[in-house]
């Protein structure tokens, strides 16, 4: 069933027809937020509120077929809405300096879950995904949650599967010679 | 073809969406270029790591839904969202509502009533104000414990007494622990590093570290967890997650346990070992007052008349004497410190002990180190037992507390007749009528007031 026909299912007061497309789509919104918050015990508290405003607003979809691009939007918002909070709970931000953003206040915590469960090699490549280009790093972490196609990417973020290769064909690059300047920085 | 356009296709390759026609292609400049024979080499190294530095994370969709659909049952997931309303659906309404408008009218032609000024003011109806939403107390606070309201960012330290709202997250760090009670009664006792969040007063979820959850008769509480969740209809259960895995005991009462791969029930006494999908081990619990010797320190704030704390003693000294797990119960026993001497005490001097004379010794020997001046009077009670280890213990203890020995030895208490120790006995006891009003015991509140002005 298609997620436009699971949408229309769940308006008519189908029990389960949300519930599979929370499962079809936790792991999507999980990396998106994981992409914008870089953390993943966070990112699944926001994956989760995402999915529940998307619930509670389901109504308002005008067009069901779109409910991917539709959810990403709602995630996408809950994201700067706990950016912002967290902005608000901060210390001065000229402290940090003057490119600072709350995004980038997140720098001190990129990948910790990464600590405990990866090896150097692969712990240093996670933090070269962290330290990306937004719009890269979102297409990377979607690709590498969930296994997608270029077109299921590519229907999520509403671009076309050969922007989609652009992206993380640029992403590849600049993970790699990041790492290689961080080999020949370790060597000197 | 250009390196940057066999980049691209590169790319393609890895994600197997290249088509054969590019794929040729590539093949042919691969060839011929070993730039970009390198890239590929490169890139297929990268992306290995990354599939394999993102399967911790991989794993976590499942629990995103799988919370997400509760959250979704709790809210009446059955009834219909908001559904998109039909053009002009009111407009039948309004037409209905002024028709009758027009009759009301009509008949009761209100402009030859009395004019609005005449008719008394309104009293503005008695409301009651409004109760104060129902919070969760933190009874108990030891060390460093944190909380975190929902939707805020900032974690905060607590202390006892304060109450918190519920959706509120709690940590504790190495020396934290924690015991809280919800408005409806269910209470858990969080461990050293730690972390729980209280999604509902029947919902507890552990993020990290150990848990313990006593549920209310006839309602269920759910442990959520990573890995599964775990209920309980009116008992209690211990949760421990490690690195490998998650630990249910049913410490009281029954237990479900819902997996991926189906639903494992307990019986209490009975634990459970399970990964993400899989059982990994089950069993009989050895000693549920080990397994929660974790929470020793909170017990110790108790009082000693208290009833989980009496229940908790017996447990451990069931295991003292010829039981392996003597020493383990002795250690657990002296770290709760003067907290289990009444029960000790109490068990001493019971029928139940005098048929076992090992554990009896093993009990007067803790009494002799841990027992407070306020149990001398016990102490001189049993300088007359018919067992000369248990007089010679109770006399340690009085001369560790008061410093007197009343002319009698350690050793002539437990092996010199009566006659010799009477006199002894007759002096503690004239001691203890003369002071027994020095040893009244401290109310732990007063004693930790006393203590924090020092």
């Amino acid at each position: 069933m298609s997620d436009g026909e699971l949408v229309r299912l769940a308006l008519a007061g189908g029990p389960t027809a949300y519930e599979e497309l929370v499962r079809r789509w936790a792991g999507r919104v999980l990396a998106l937020c994981h992409a914008r918050v870089r953390s993943a015990h966070l990112a699944e508290d926001l994956a989760q509120e995402s999915l529940l405003r998307a619930y509670r607003a389901l109504g308002t979809l005008a067009e069901p077929e779109k409910f991917g691009s539709w959810l990403r939007g709602i995630a996408v918002r809950a994201c700067l809405d706990w950016l912002k909070s967290r902005q608000a709970t901060m210390v001065a931000f000229t402290s940090l300096g003057e490119s600072a953003r709350a995004e980038d206040v997140l720098d001190g915590e990129a990948a910790p879950d990464a600590t405990l469960e990866h090896d150097d090699e692969i712990q240093q490549l996670l933090h070269a995904v962290d330290s990306l280009p937004p719009e890269l790093r979102e297409v990377v972490m979607l690709y590498y949650y969930n296994d997608l196609t270029y077109h299921d990417l590519a229907g999520m973020l509403g671009i076309a599967p050969a922007t989609v290769n652009a992206r993380l064909t640029r992403a590849r690059a600049l993970l790699r010679s990041r790492l290689s300047r961080r080999s020949r920085d370790d060597y000197r | 073809m250009n390196c940057a356009e066999a980049e691209s296709l590169i790319a393609e390759a890895l994600a197997g969406e290249l088509g054969e026609a590019d794929r040729a292609a590539l093949e042919e400049h691969l060839a011929e270029c070993q730039s970009c024979r390198q890239t590929q080499v490169e890139w297929q190294e990268d992306d290995r790591q990354l599939r394999e530095g993102f399967a911790p994370w991989r794993g976590a969709s499942a629990t995103v839904a799988a919370r997400t659909i509760r959250q979704l049952h709790r809210e009446q997931v059955n009834s219909r969202p908001a559904t998109k309303r039909k053009p002009f659906a009111w407009l039948p309404f309004i037409v209905g509502l002024s028709a009758g408008f027009l009759i009301a009218l009509a008949l009761w032609r209100p402009w030859a009533e009395l004019p609005m000024a005449n008719l008394p003011p309104q009293a503005p109806p008695n409301r009651a104000p409004d109760a104060p939403t129902p919070q969760t107390v933190l009874a108990s606070v030891i060390g460093d414990v944190q909380i975190l309201p929902k939707d805020t960012a900032q974690w905060t330290s607590v202390q006892s007494g304060e109450e918190v709202p519920l959706g509120c997250a709690i940590r504790t760090q190495s020396d934290g622990l924690v015991e809280f009670t919800c408005p409806t009664g269910e209470k858990a006792r969080v461990g050293t590093d730690s972390q729980v969040r209280i999604n509902d007063a029947d919902e507890f979820e552990l993020v990290r570290g150990q848990v313990w959850a006593v549920g209310c008769p006839d309602r269920e509480l759910c442990v959520v967890t990573d890995s599964g969740t775990v209920s309980t209809n009116g008992g209690t259960v211990n949760v421990k997650q490690q690195e490998t895995g998650t630990t249910v005991t049913a410490a009281t009462g029954n237990a479900m346990v819902r997996l991926v791969s189906g639903d494992e029930s307990l019986a209490q006494g009975e634990e459970l070992t399970f990964s993400r999908d899989k059982v990994i081990h089950r069993d009989r619990a050895y000693s549920l007052a080990l397994i929660t010797a974790w929470m020793n320190p909170l017990m110790a704030l108790k009082s000693p008349d208290d009833p989980e704390l009496n229940a908790h003693v017996d447990a451990l000294l069931s295991h003292l004497g010829a039981s392996k797990m003597s020493l383990l119960s002795d250690n657990e026993l002296r770290a709760l410190g003067p907290s289990c001497t009444v029960p000790l005490s109490r068990y001493i001097r019971s029928d139940e002990a005098l048929h076992d004379t090992e554990r009896r010794r093993h009990a007067a020997k803790l009494l002799a180190d841990l027992a407070p001046i306020s149990l001398a009077g016990d102490m001189v009670d049993l300088l007359s037992d018919d067992d000369g280890e248990v007089r010679a213990q109770a006399a340690a203890c009085l001369k560790r507390l008061t410093g007197q020995d009343m002319d009698c030895t350690i050793d002539e208490w437990r092996t010199a007749p009566a006659d010799i120790r009477q006199q002894a006995v007759d002096q503690w006891r004239t001691w203890w009528q003369a002071n027994s009003f020095r040893c009244q015991p401290v109310p732990k509140a007063t004693a930790a007031a006393e203590k924090s002005t020092i």
